[in-house]
């Protein structure tokens, strides 16, 4: 929700590495981000936060799982993928690795997927950061129920 | 014959009364040396001491209200101990407890009770305050070390954990285990 950015963040971890100069903290193992209706679940979490705001989050895991309910009146939206990198300010996430976004019923996979929250857009690839196309991307869209109007 | 008998006992109980009396003696003698050896041989008062960098700069300073040498350990204790640390920015760290101990040709300072880092200045830019009951401080590294649990406060957070390593000099810390960390929106 657009208020998530506003409420306490808490991170549990196992371990934790800590780079105080360049204000970057990894967390390793077992790694919960909550914040809000935002959720982070992955082996490895590393934020970048500016005055004290997040500003960046890369989660990496098997798969790292990403959870939000971006609007009131939609339900959550779920990203997996074996790296997810979250740009806060941005409202962006870029989802890398045998990636999965699902959304209202709607999923899309592809070895790279794009998803810009603020004008809901969604770019999908199936090549990934070598270029190199493994399968092809799926997208599934739930037809709208009977009488509902089109977007 | 009843003479010599009698005499005969007389002379083994003496000789076992003097033997009692010997041990004795050695007793107390072996705990007072015991415990003079166990007794501090120097008080220092209002300890400061300095050290200096390869360039001549000040690198850290080392006080303490109260300083007790022990021979028999060869080993100080400190009481209030105070490190004032320069990390790679030139900003001075403060390490601070109730109590420290080290011997003597360590460069390994046992810090206990109410251990806390923080930055000297109280304008620092940025206000960090790591406590934890007990912290092994290496001096010439600049590494200070714990398995127990610490407490990270920043204005803006709150970390917990178990057990720690930092290095003062990077400003690099490691949490070992059970992190726990609240993010406050300012």
């Amino acid at each position: 929700l657009p208020q998530d950015a506003e409420q306490e963040m808490v991170i549990f971890s196992d371990t934790a590495e800590i780079d105080r100069k360049a204000g970057i903290v990894i967390y390793k193992g077992n790694v919960v981000l909550t914040q809000g209706t935002l959720t982070i679940e992955s082996d490895r979490l590393m934020i970048l936060r500016n005055d004290d705001v997040l500003e960046k989050a890369v989660a990496e895991g098997k798969p790292a799982v990403f959870k939000q309910q971006l609007s009131v009146d939609q339900g959550l939206t779920t990203a997996e993928g074996q790296r997810i990198d979250y740009f806060a300010l941005r409202k962006e996430i870029h989802i890398k690795g045998q990636g999965r976004l699902l959304q209202e019923g709607n999923e899309f996979n592809g070895e790279k997927i794009t998803y810009d929250m603020t004008r809901e857009r969604i770019l999908a690839t199936s090549a990934n950061d070598e270029g190199i196309a493994s399968e092809r991307i799926k997208v599934v869209i739930q037809p709208k129920a009977e009488g509902t109007s089109q977007p | 014959m009843r003479k010599r008998y009698v005499l005969l006992v007389l002379t083994i109980l003496v000789g076992l009364a003097l033997l009692a009396v010997d041990n004795y003696t050695q007793e107390i003698n072996t705990t007072l040396s015991e415990n003079q050896a166990a007794e501090a041989d120097y008080y220092g008062e209002g300890l400061y001491n300095r050290r200096f960098n390869a360039q001549g700069q000040l690198e850290q300073t080392f006080a303490a209200t109260r300083s007790t040498h022990y021979p028999l350990t060869n080993s100080t204790v400190f009481n209030q101990p105070r490190i004032n640390v320069q990390d790679e920015d030139g900003q001075y760290w403060l390490v601070s407890a109730a109590e420290g101990s080290m011997n003597d040709k360590d460069d390994l300072l046992r810090l206990r009770r109410d251990v806390e880092i923080r930055p000297q200045q109280e304008d620092a830019p940025e206000q960090v305050n790591i406590q934890t009951p007990a912290l092994d401080y290496y001096t010439r590294a600049q590494l200070a070390i714990t398995d127990q649990p610490v407490v990270i406060l920043h204005p803006s957070s709150r970390m917990t954990a178990i057990g720690m390593r930092i290095d003062l000099k990077k400003q690099r810390m490691e949490l070992n285990a059970k992190v726990n960390t609240r993010y406050v929106p300012q």
